[in-house]
């Protein structure tokens, strides 16, 4: 199946990423780990927001567990 | 890329079918899903199989979604779609109606029947199907019941479609759960037509005998790693029963045993939910449900685990 166009999600660093195709196509292989193919920028960067607000929740959760409780 | 005039070759992907709140398909999820398998190298999709909860839609509702895809980019020869319905004139209104959109093929499966199913009945019910449609040169396969039946696909009924018809079929898919099924009709048919299956369990043993050509519904998920186990033809290591193994194997006996047990529409759309964090691919339409919560909450440590165990996606 052959993909001409799209905008890429990927996540590269730690960080997340809108690429066009073109640009997809530069990358290294295994220096990236692709989430989704969009067929818009702005459903793709729609999505990167989405995804990196859980992040931040995931994070949030996280540094609350090991919070020690508050006293009464 | 699939090729005109060629079978049936590489990866092809039994889509779970993303739904809206109220059911009907969510196509903008659909194209994203495909478009992502297709940058993960596979070849092409199966729409409306058992994993894509075929039986639960309408002609009408297979052939929008069909447009659907393709308006979004999805070239017609990288689908191939399910027409199988209860009654012969949805299956023959369907593939004409989709004739011009230029799909890959079509895939019929025997209708569901009662004790009074006969060999001479099922036979006529393909006969037929031909018969309407053959002489447009549309690109049909013929494949088992996904729950073997006494109304099911058997070598004579075969044989007999494929000696009157040779030219109209172009592949025979097992969906059977039973290798040495699929291995009946690798011996049985192998030189008159190809012969795919879609258990993912199988892609290597047909691979290792030049078979590269598979329907998947674990490359919904597995894409990579499925596509590598349909091209490849070697392993790495050998079994204490001199069974070849290779790591893709392990990995992919891994992920099977993650799902075993549990109804696997739900279960494959649960993993893509936790997989792309939606959680609008949880949904089944019914008489299917959604995992349970403790069942969701067993797999989502497990599939955690299995992720965090290496990377074959």
């Amino acid at each position: 199946m052959e993909i001409k166009s799209g905008w890429y999600l990927i996540e590269q660093d730690q960080l997340h990423r809108v690429l066009t195709h073109e640009d997809f196509a530069k990358l290294e292989p295994d220096s990236y780990v692709l989430h989704q193919v969009f067929e818009t920028q702005r459903e793709a960067l729609h999505e990167m927001s989405r995804l990196i607000r859980l992040a931040i929740k995931d994070l949030n959760d996280e540094v609350n567990k090991m919070a020690p409780p508050r006293a009464p | 890329m699939a090729t005109a005039g060629v079978g049936l070759q590489g990866l092809w992907v039994e889509l779970l079918t993303p739904l809206t709140e109220d059911l009907f398909i969510h196509h903008p999820k659909l194209s994203t899903h495909v478009q992502t398998l297709g940058a993960k190298g596979i070849q092409g999709v199966v729409m409306f199989s058992h994993v894509g909860e075929g039986d639960s839609f309408n002609a009408a509702e297979r052939l929008d979604a069909v447009k659907q895809l393709m308006a979004h980019g999805v070239a017609g020869k990288d689908i191939l779609l399910h027409v199988a319905f209860a009654n012969l004139t949805d299956t023959v209104k369907l593939i004409r109606d989709a004739h011009e959109l230029g799909l890959h093929g079509y895939i019929l499966t025997p209708p569901p029947a009662g004790p009074e199913a006969t060999d001479q009945g099922l036979f006529n019910f393909f006969d037929h199907i031909v018969q309407k449609v053959g002489p447009m040169g549309v690109k049909l396969y013929l494949a088992s019941q996904t729950n073997a039946g006494p109304a099911d696909l058997n070598p004579r009924v075969l044989s007999e479609l494929l000696d009157k018809h040779a030219g109209a079929f172009q592949g025979l898919i097992d969906q059977s759960h039973n290798a040495s099924h699929t291995m009946d009709w690798v011996r049985s048919f192998l030189p008159k037509i190809p012969v795919i299956s879609n258990q993912d369990m199988n892609t290597h043993v047909l691979a290792n005998l030049g078979i590269h050509a598979s329907l998947s519904s674990y490359a919904n998920l597995l894409p990579a790693l499925m596509a590598r186990m349909v091209l490849s033809n070697a392993a790495q290591k050998v079994s204490v029963a001199g069974n070849k193994i290779g790591t893709d194997d392990q990995r992919l006996e891994e992920f099977d045993h993650l799902i075993q047990g549990m109804p696997e529409v739900p279960a494959l759309k649960y993993l893509t939910a936790t997989h792309y964090r939606d959680a609008d691919w949880l949904r089944v339409r019914p008489p299917l449900a959604a995992l349970n919560t403790q069942t969701q909450e067993k797999l989502n440590k497990d599939f955690k685990k299995y992720i965090q165990s290496g990377e074959a996606r």
